[in-house]
């Protein structure tokens, strides 16, 4: 859509857009965790250092995406996306 | 206004930089003057006068082995750290509750050094990642704004993609304030971007178990807390009715200890009631290993060599070697310094930015007014009762009961009444005042470090002059940073 | 001898930058000639630097080349900006 033709968002959205980024985000850092954890190979010690260096990495990429892909909400989608990716990997790994 | 990805992220850059900056300045300055902190605390004790590089003597050893089974036997365990060329005593050393603490012996004699009791070098690290609040609450307060900031460089990449490259080196002193000041933060930041990113990420890294558990989050509570996989140097388990080994001489033990350690120097030395640990120094390679050899009690027999493999632990041991440095000789020491302290300059920047934004349309407002008084706090304050603390150490008593309490209490205490000055005048709409008061204060705190020094400890000025030289070429460094500042204000209220 | 060799490599293909962008940085244009080999070394020079700070001092020779890059880009940018002043 033409930024010109976008409708304007009411500022009070952010704060409450930004929150909700922070909290998906931060849930599927975690799932990303366990999800590594559970995978055959490493040892477990191993693998959560593994599991928490990449969702380290991942933890401000995602915020910054659900929060800044307002348009129809994408980023939060993409987001939450991930988060239902992750679930399911780790529903099948346990 | 329209909402494009430029202005959301605008607005992300904008808070998420001020909310955490206003914590990541104090754990950036802290943590960049924690790349000296051994040699601050040497600053902080002038009765500390052994050369670097003295030799230590079996004997040495041996009294130190004695104080720790004495230790020992009345339900003390103690650690043994051992001289290095950053510092060249001996420490007999035990875990408080709050902080490593314990007599300094002479590496070639094994008398005790009557140094007064500092808070040191030591309390700018424990500040830099938990803020002095016990329990995870500290290192969460931390960590939470660090993910902020890293969040911010995102933001604020995202803002700047287009004119990155192009515009790396660009600043325009002659252009309007505003510019001026967005050029600076703009040139810091960009230049000093892999060292923001590499040191946030690292930061948050060493204790990410706080943050990012690997257990359930509905077990998070209900389980009890996570155990923190920090590299931090804990006190050894005591089984409730230890019955102590008499140690061998410990001489022998760390010669034999070298060619299991791969040939590098041992650092420190833990001890259980049946063997005891000989680690690694955290000074010899960038991977912050936990590497120990374990001998037997009391025959001093070889009992096992612990050193980590596999591709991760190696990486987890880089990241936080690269974090601590503890590795780095005094060049690339000096280099983390002046690039912890950069990366500061691009948040305060980042802060005095947000405020110049705001502040035509918004600055009457009683909002406005208490962020810049945080802000005055943060940038003006913690520098003031930083200085503080080395003035305090150097002008209470040296026999005081409780002293490195004391000079903690004198750190906080000033800076509270500078939160309370700046708070009040900015809320009274007397903000520049109270700036032009704070900087002149933190001038005279800071440049009157080297007076100090030279009336005070004169001797000491003699036993180790570089570190002398280093902390009051500091102080008077950010004298005339606060003075130009100062100068500034004075042409502008004019 | 690490630190001061990629300082001044990066020093100086932040000034060819400069130099490249000359409108940007209120630069003459450079001559013709000139132009392929500020291109060259606005490449070469700190990649060569890092190459050689790696090969001979693996971790601690990139954390110098980095201390070294930032700080050059600083100079530069310090030294650009007093010269317009």
């Amino acid at each position: 859509m033409d930024a010109r033709r976008r409708p304007a968002m009411p500022a009070w959205n952010r704060p409450g857009s930004l929150v909700l980024a922070c909290l998906l985000s931060y849930g599927v850092a975690h799932l990303v965790v366990m999800d590594i954890v559970r995978l055959p190979g490493p040892a477990s010690g191993e693998a959560t250092a593994l599991g928490q260096i990449m969702a380290l990495a991942l933890l401000p990429v995602l915020i910054v995406l659900g929060f800044g892909a307002h348009a129809r909400h994408v980023g939060l989608f993409v987001v939450g996306g991930c988060g239902l990716a992750a679930a399911l990997v780790g529903a099948v790994l346990s | 206004m329209r909402e494009t990805l430029r202005t959301r992220m605008g607005w992300l850059h904008a808070w998420t930089g001020f909310v955490g900056g206003l914590v990541m300045v104090c754990v950036f300055v802290t943590g960049s003057l924690s790349v000296f902190d051994t040699e601050i605390t040497r600053w902080m004790q002038p009765e500390v006068r052994v050369a670097p590089g003295t030799p230590l003597t079996p004997a040495a050893l041996d009294v130190a082995a004695r104080m720790i089974h004495e230790g020992e036997t009345h339900g003390i365990p103690a650690f043994l750290a051992l001289p290095s060329p950053r510092s060249p005593t001996l420490k007999v050393l035990h875990y408080d509750g709050r902080e490593f603490t314990g007599p300094q012996l002479d590496p070639q004699t094994g008398v005790i050094i009557p140094a007064r009791q500092t808070a040191g070098g030591e309390f700018f690290f424990r500040f830099h990642y938990t803020l002095c609040m016990q329990g995870p609450a500290g290192i969460l307060a931390v960590d939470i704004p660090a993910i902020g900031l890293l969040v911010a460089i995102g933001s604020g990449l995202v803002i700047h993609i287009r004119a990155l490259l192009p515009d790396i080196v660009l600043l325009r002193l002659s252009a309007t304030r505003l510019r001026a000041w967005l050029d600076a933060h703009l040139l810091t930041g960009v230049l000093f971007l892999p060292f923001m990113v590499m040191i946030t990420y690292t930061g948050v890294l060493v204790h990410v178990d706080r943050l990012l558990p690997a257990i359930p989050v509905t077990s998070l509570w209900s389980q009890g807390r996570p155990v923190s996989r920090s590299t931090a140097i804990r006190p050894p388990h005591v089984a409730p009715s230890p019955v102590f080994q008499p140690l061998p001489p410990l001489a022998p033990l760390l010669a034999a200890a070298r060619a299991p350690l791969g040939g590098r120097e041992a650092g420190f030395i833990l001890f259980s009631p049946d063997h005891l640990s000989i680690f690694a120094s955290d000074a010899s390679g960038p991977f912050l290993t936990r590497d120990h050899a374990d001998f037997h009690l009391p025959d001093g027999a070889l009992l096992a060599t612990a050193a980590t493999s596999g591709s991760i632990a190696r990486s987890v041991q880089l990241l936080h070697g690269l974090h601590y440095a503890r590795f780095a000789a005094t060049g690339l020491r000096w280099l983390y310094l002046v690039s912890g302290l950069c990366a500061t300059a691009v948040i305060a920047s980042g802060l005095v930015l947000f405020g110049m934004k705001r502040r035509r349309d918004r600055g009457h407002t009683v909002a406005f007014r208490i962020g810049e008084g945080l802000t005055m706090t943060t940038l003006v304050g913690l520098p003031a009762s930083l200085c503080a603390l080395l003035w305090a150490s150097r002008l209470l008593p040296a026999t005081l009961p409780g002293r490195d309490g004391t000079e903690i209490t004198v750190f906080f205490t000033v800076w509270g009444l500078c939160a309370l000055h700046a708070l009040t005048c900015a809320v009274t709409g007397r903000g520049l005042r109270a700036w032009r008061t704070q900087l002149a204060m933190s001038a005279v705190l800071a440049g009157g470090l080297l007076p100090l020094d030279g009336l005070t400890a004169p001797a000491a000025l003699h036993a180790a002059p570089a570190i002398h030289a280093a902390v009051d070429g500091m102080g008077l460094g950010a004298a005339s940073l606060a003075l130009y500042v100062l100068s500034h204000l004075r042409d502008r209220a004019a | 001898m690490t630190f001061p060799v990629a300082l001044a490599a990066c020093l100086a293909a932040f000034l060819c930058h400069a130099l490249l962008h000359g409108r940007r940085y209120r630069l003459p244009a450079p001559p013709p000639g000139l132009r392929p080999v500020a291109y060259l070394l606005r490449m070469a020079a700190p990649l060569g630097a890092l190459a050689g700070a790696v090969a001979s001092h693996g971790v601690t020779g990139a954390l110098l080349w980095f201390a070294a890059a930032s700080l050059a880009g600083l100079g530069a940018g310090l030294l650009l900006a007093t010269r317009q002043y």
